[in-house]
Order: structure tokens, then sequence, then C-alpha cells
């Protein structure tokens, strides 16, 4: 990027008769944030990446299995003889589904943010944490890697990468058969999934603008709704936070929108009045000022093109790049209205589960990692029957 | 190793010895470098050239040639004569080339023509290039050193003004030290005589006293300050190397400094209001230590106002798609 600039730069300044560039909003400085770069996704490419991620941890699954039980055939021949047709793959495996890996990993993030609450960390903390942790598996699948460590590691990291740091050996004391091995082994994997990818933004100090931003449009003069006070957009921002903390950070959504426009559902979902109220207010006025300059810019291309026949071929330059200024032309209403509830939707279509199923998944990702065990509590099981 | 110490306080030729004229000294002709005391060189070489006096060297040498050695080691000392002459030949700058690629390999010829020489890698080639060269360069090489004579004279100059300027300083200030004393010496008297004479309290006449004394100490002080400054002005209008800053800034074109190269969008999607609800931040902002450090409830305003609308506009799944 930095590079790209320099030799647009240099270009700029020795072809003084160029159009100027279209300046770069804010809008593009998040494009060019990791987290724009490499963790957003339509719907449609991040069901992909975790099909493809599923499809993976079971042909490695599968992989172990075939392992361990070609070792378990050279050592124990007599045994696996007498039971061979009851030891096949088909019949002892069974693998996670990616509906049932989702919601594994959604009880793990549960437990992160309790894990982060036990050593009282900062939200910031134990957000960043869930983030990795749901980027980890982005990457890699459960039936490689048991969440339990690598739960831990993601909190151990986060806590770094947010600056509250806390020493490995505290760390682990607390945590019960938890080894300083365990968690610094995984520590670089779990980098490398991230793709080094160290910052996260998230949608709470949005969401802390647009508290700031609420009072400035809507309270200040004097309040734009009868019985708009600074309580009750004091408890907006905290709910909203919650919000995030419980809805958001649990669901896709932080891959699939952008931290302001998750902050926006986290208001419209805890107070639909004043968000919306305050998106009129905001965008209208904005949408009218941009629809009239671009009005007179039209009007003086026409004067001029009565003027000057010759420049057509400028013109239609010009005409070309209309369409994509319009494009990237500042929101609109409608399409942020949409946007916000689009990303409410996503955010509650979280599946929620059960105690008992949660135990279900836990027992077949156990096996998954460990085919041996699979192998020898069948054998047992159909010795003693 | 005892060798050297010798032919270092002997000279071969006369084999006068360090120990009985200790204000003897070494010469040496870069065309043989062999030492020889001064002495002898006049001796030998006043007449006119002659041959180097050392067995089987024989080169006729020239007394105006002869100089001081400035390294032990002579390898060093011939290197330097040859960097010397070499580099008053090719004598071109980094403004001469278009970029600095060209510079570049224009070094790297030098040098391989100064490996050359230093290592006797094909000496007679490289000399004849080096004469074709001086040859066909002749009126760029005097222009060059006239330019660059030009800029170390600029830079002496300079370096004489601000010497002066530094005395100039310290003699107002010795003045102004005497002239000080003097009056401290003349107020004691004064002093002592109205303690004296007059029938007022002592402390009174003394605190009055040092009020005086303590008005004169800071107008001395102004004075004093006004003094460098104006020197300084003074020194910064005759100075050569600002005047030529001077003339370089006022050839470059004058546009305001804009980040990004002015391609940021600055319209801004907020106002900040200065009535925010924040009595945390309020407390916060009549603290101190925290204004000290420079820290402002604004700042933390603009950071979290601005993250809001970074990334409001950017469609993730109409982008992405």
């Amino acid at each position: 990027m930095v590079a790209n600039d320099v030799d647009e730069g240099s270009g700029s300044t020795s072809g003084a008769g160029k159009k100027p560039r279209q300046p770069r909003t804010i809008d593009d400085l998040y494009r060019q944030s990791s987290q724009f770069r490499m963790w957003s996704f339509t719907h449609e490419s991040l069901n992909e990446i975790k099909t493809k991620t599923n499809e993976k941890g079971r042909k490695k699954a599968t992989e172990t299995f075939n392992h361990a039980l070609a070792q378990f055939r050279q050592t124990n021949s007599t045994e696996y003889e007498a039971h061979a047709s009851e030891l096949t793959v088909d019949l002892l495996l069974d693998l996670l589904t990616l509906e049932e890996e989702t919601k594994y990993i959604n009880f793990y993030c549960k437990n992160i943010i309790e894990t982060a609450n036990f050593f009282r960390m900062p939200t910031q903390v134990k957000a960043t944490a869930v983030s990795f942790f749901r980027k980890f598996y982005l990457v890699h699948s459960t039936m490689e890697y048991h969440p339990k460590n690598i739960m831990y590691t993601c909190v151990f990291l986060a806590a770094k990468s947010e600056n509250y740091f806390i020493s490995i050996n505290s760390f682990t004391k607390a945590l019960r058969n938890t080894e300083n091995k365990d968690i610094l082994d995984l520590e670089f994997t779990v980098l490398e999934a991230l793709h080094f990818t160290l910052l996260v933004h998230h949608a709470f100090r949005p969401l802390y603008g647009f508290y700031l931003d609420f009072q400035a449009v809507l309270l200040h003069p004097e309040p734009r709704i009868r019985g708009l006070t600074n309580e009750r957009l004091a408890s907006l921002l905290d709910k909203g936070k919650e919000w995030i903390m419980e809805k958001a950070l649990l669901s896709d959504i932080p891959f699939l929108y952008t931290p302001p426009q998750v902050a926006l559902a986290a208001a419209y979902a805890v107070d639909k009045e004043v968000c919306e109220l305050y998106l009129k207010i905001k965008f209208e006025d904005k949408l009218t000022s941009i629809k009239e300059e671009k009005e007179s810019e039209e009007k003086q291309e026409i004067k001029q093109e009565e003027g000057v026949k010759q420049e057509t071929e400028v013109k239609q330059e010009s005409t070309e790049n209309e369409p994509t200024a319009l494009d990237s032309a500042p929101l609109t209403l409608l399409l942020l209205l949409e946007t916000v509830q689009l990303c409410l939707k996503d955010a509650l279509g979280v599946p929620e589960s059960t105690v008992e199923e949660n135990k279900a998944i836990d027992r077949k990702c156990y096996f998954a990692l460990r085919p041996k065990k699979l192998i020898e509590k069948r054998i047992k099981k159909l010795s003693n029957g | 190793m005892i060798d050297d110490e010798r032919s270092r306080d002997m000279c071969p030729i006369c084999k006068t010895d360090r120990y009985l004229s200790p204000n003897m000294n070494f010469l040496i002709n870069p065309e043989c470098y062999h030492n020889i005391c001064e002495s002898c060189v006049d001796r030998i070489f006043s007449l006119g050239p002659a041959p180097c006096p050392y067995p089987k060297c024989g080169k006729i040498l020239r007394k105006n040639k002869f100089k001081k050695q400035v390294f032990d080691d002579l390898k060093i000392e011939k290197e330097v004569d040859l960097r010397r002459r070499i580099s008053a030949i090719y004598n071109k700058t980094e403004d001469d080339f278009d970029d600095l690629k060209e510079y570049n390999l224009y070094l790297e010829h030098v040098e391989t023509l100064v490996f050359n020489l230093i290592n006797g890698v094909d000496v007679e080639a490289t000399e004849q290039e080096i004469k074709k060269y001086e040859q066909d360069h002749k009126i760029d090489i005097l222009e060059i050193n006239m330019r660059e004579s030009q800029k170390t004279s600029d830079l002496e100059k300079y370096q004489e003004a601000m010497e002066r300027m530094k005395q100039e300083k310290l003699k107002i200030q010795h003045q102004m030290e005497l002239e000080d004393l003097e009056y401290q010496k003349q107020q004691k008297q004064s002093l002592l005589d109205r303690l004296s004479s007059s029938n007022i309290d002592s402390d009174e006449i003394i605190a009055q006293n040092n009020s005086r004394v303590n008005k004169r100490l800071s107008m001395r002080k102004q004075q004093l300050q006004q003094i460098t400054s104006q020197l300084e002005q003074q020194f910064e209008n005759t100075n050569p190397l600002a005047q030529h800053a001077k003339a370089l800034a006022a050839e470059m074109p004058k546009t305001p400094f804009t980040p990004f190269q002015g391609d940021r969008d600055l319209t801004s999607y907020y106002t900040l209001d200065n009535q925010y609800n924040e009595p945390h931040l309020a407390k916060l902002a009549k603290d101190k230590e925290y204004l000290g450090a420079g820290w402002r409830p604004e700042a933390v305003y603009e950071r979290a106002l601005d993250q809001a609308f970074m990334g409001l506009g950017c469609l993730v799944q109409r982008e992405k798609a």
C-alpha cells in the first residue's frame, strides 16, 4: 500500500494536468486494516470456509484413526482378528458435523468469557480472546486441536496483545490440570492460524462514539424526543455493551459486518427509537446535501459541454467515473438501516445448545482426537459382551 | 620487529641515530616510499633530482615531493596518497548524476581503479585509462573543483562567523560582569554611608537597598538577553549557509502540508460537542497530573467518534462478493 502511494504520488507531481484522485475516506482507512482484508467475509464465503475446515478435520480424524487401527493390528493381532468386522471406520468413528462444531465452538466461547471473568480481565481482553478463538477455528477444526487448551492459549495471548499481561505461571496455577507447556506449545500454532494479525477492532469503542454523538445530535441543544435524558442514553450504552458481549461475540457478525455497523445494531437492539431517529437526522441531511452537490456538478458539466464539443473523450471518461463515485458515496439512510437490521438478524440466529448436547459433542471430539482409546474401549465392550 | 624498530630510529643513509639527535625527522617520497632523514634529503636533493640512495632502488626523486609520513603503515600511506590523486581526477558528486544507480556505478568503477593500482593488477592499462579520462574531462574536473571549493569556503566562513559571534558574546558578558562588580562596590559603600549618617531604621535601609539591587539585576539580565539575540540575528543575516537555505526555500513551491499527499478526505462525520455527559472524564479533566501529561478529554472523544465512523460505509457483503 505504501509503495503504491509513493508511486502514484510521484506520478501526479510529474503530470500536472492529471485529474486528482478520489480522496481517501475514513472507510478506506478501515479497508486497509487486516480485519477487513483477511477476516471479513460474505455469508457464502464464510460458510464455504467453515465447511472446508470441517471436511479437513474429518479427513484428519479418519487418518489418525486408520493409523491407530493399523498400529493396534500390529501389536494385538489376535484381538484384532477376533473382531475385525466390528473395527471399521464407519462403525466406530462418529465425527462432528458442521452444526455440532459450531455449537461446540460457541460453548467454548462462553467458557472463554467465564475464564476471563475469573481473572478479572477487562472487556477488551475477553472480546479479543473470543475473536482469536473463533478465527482459529476458521482455519483449523476441533477434530485437529481440542478446544480446551486452544481456549486458554487464546485468553493468554489476548491478555498479552491487549496489554493486560499475566505471567504464564500465575495463569496456569489458577487453571486446573494445565501445564505451562500446554499453553506455550500452542501459542505459535494459534499465532500462525491468525496470520499474526493481533489487532482486533471491536464494536465497543464505536458504540461509545455513537453514544457521544447521540448526545450531540439528539440531546443538545434540546432533546429531540420527549423524555430523552442522559440516563436513557447511559443505559443504552451499558445495555449495548452487554449485547455486544453476549450476542455479537457469540455470533458470526464480527466476520460479516464492520465494528460501527455492529455497534449500531447493538444500539438498535437496545433502543430502536433513539437509534432510528439518530440515523434519520444524521444521514438524511447528509444525503440531501450530497445530492445537491451532485446536481450542481452535473449542471456545470452540461454548461461545459455546450461550450466545448471537442473534449468528448474527456467527458466520456468523467461519465465513466461517475458510477463508481456514486457507489462509494457515503451511506444512504436506507442502506444503513438495511445493513443494521440484517446484522441484527444474523446476531440472533445463533443456535442454542443444551448441556447434554454439549457433553455428547465433547465425547465425540475426545475420541476423534484419541482413536486408540476408542478402539480399546470397543474391544473391551466386545470381549465382555 | 626489532629490525623495524631500529630502522625507524636510524637513517639508513647517514646512520644518524635518534638517540644522538633526538629531533631528527624522516621524510618519504611517494615515488618509492623509502625513509630518508631530513638532513640527508637536504644534502642529496638540494641540487636537483637525484636517484634514491637506497641500494637497488635508484628511482629519480625530487626534493619538493618529499613529505612527512602520516601513517605508520606504509601500505596505508600509499593508499591514501593514491586515493587523493584519484579523487582529484574523478571528482564528480552525486549531483552530477541523474539517479543514484548511475552514481553508484561510477563509484564502483573508481573503486576498481584504486583496487587495481594498489594491488598491482593491470597497472599500466589502469594508469592509461586514468590519464585518458583526465585529458578528456579536463574542463569538467576544473568546474567541479571550483564548485566544491565554493561550498567548502562557505562552510569555513560559517564556522569563522560562528567563532567570532561566540567571542563577541563572551566579551560582552565579561564587560557586564565587570560593570556589575563595580556597581556592587559602589552600592556597598553608599549603603554604609547611609547607615552611618541617616537616622532611619537600618533594616528598612537594607530592604530598600536590596530591592534596588534586585531590580537592577533583572534589568541587566534583560539587557544581556537582548544583546545576544541581536547578535544572533546579525549572524543569521550574514551567515552564507542560511542565505543558501533561504534561496532554496524561495525556489520551492509553497504548499501547505497535507497528510497522505493531500489525498485524504478530511470531511468529518461529526462535530465535537463540548457538553458531553461524562462525569468521570470531567473529573479527570480537572486533575493536574493528567493535564500535565498532555491528556485531554477531547482526545478520548475524538478517538471514539473516529472509530464510530471508521468503516461505517464498508459494506462487507457487497465489497467482498
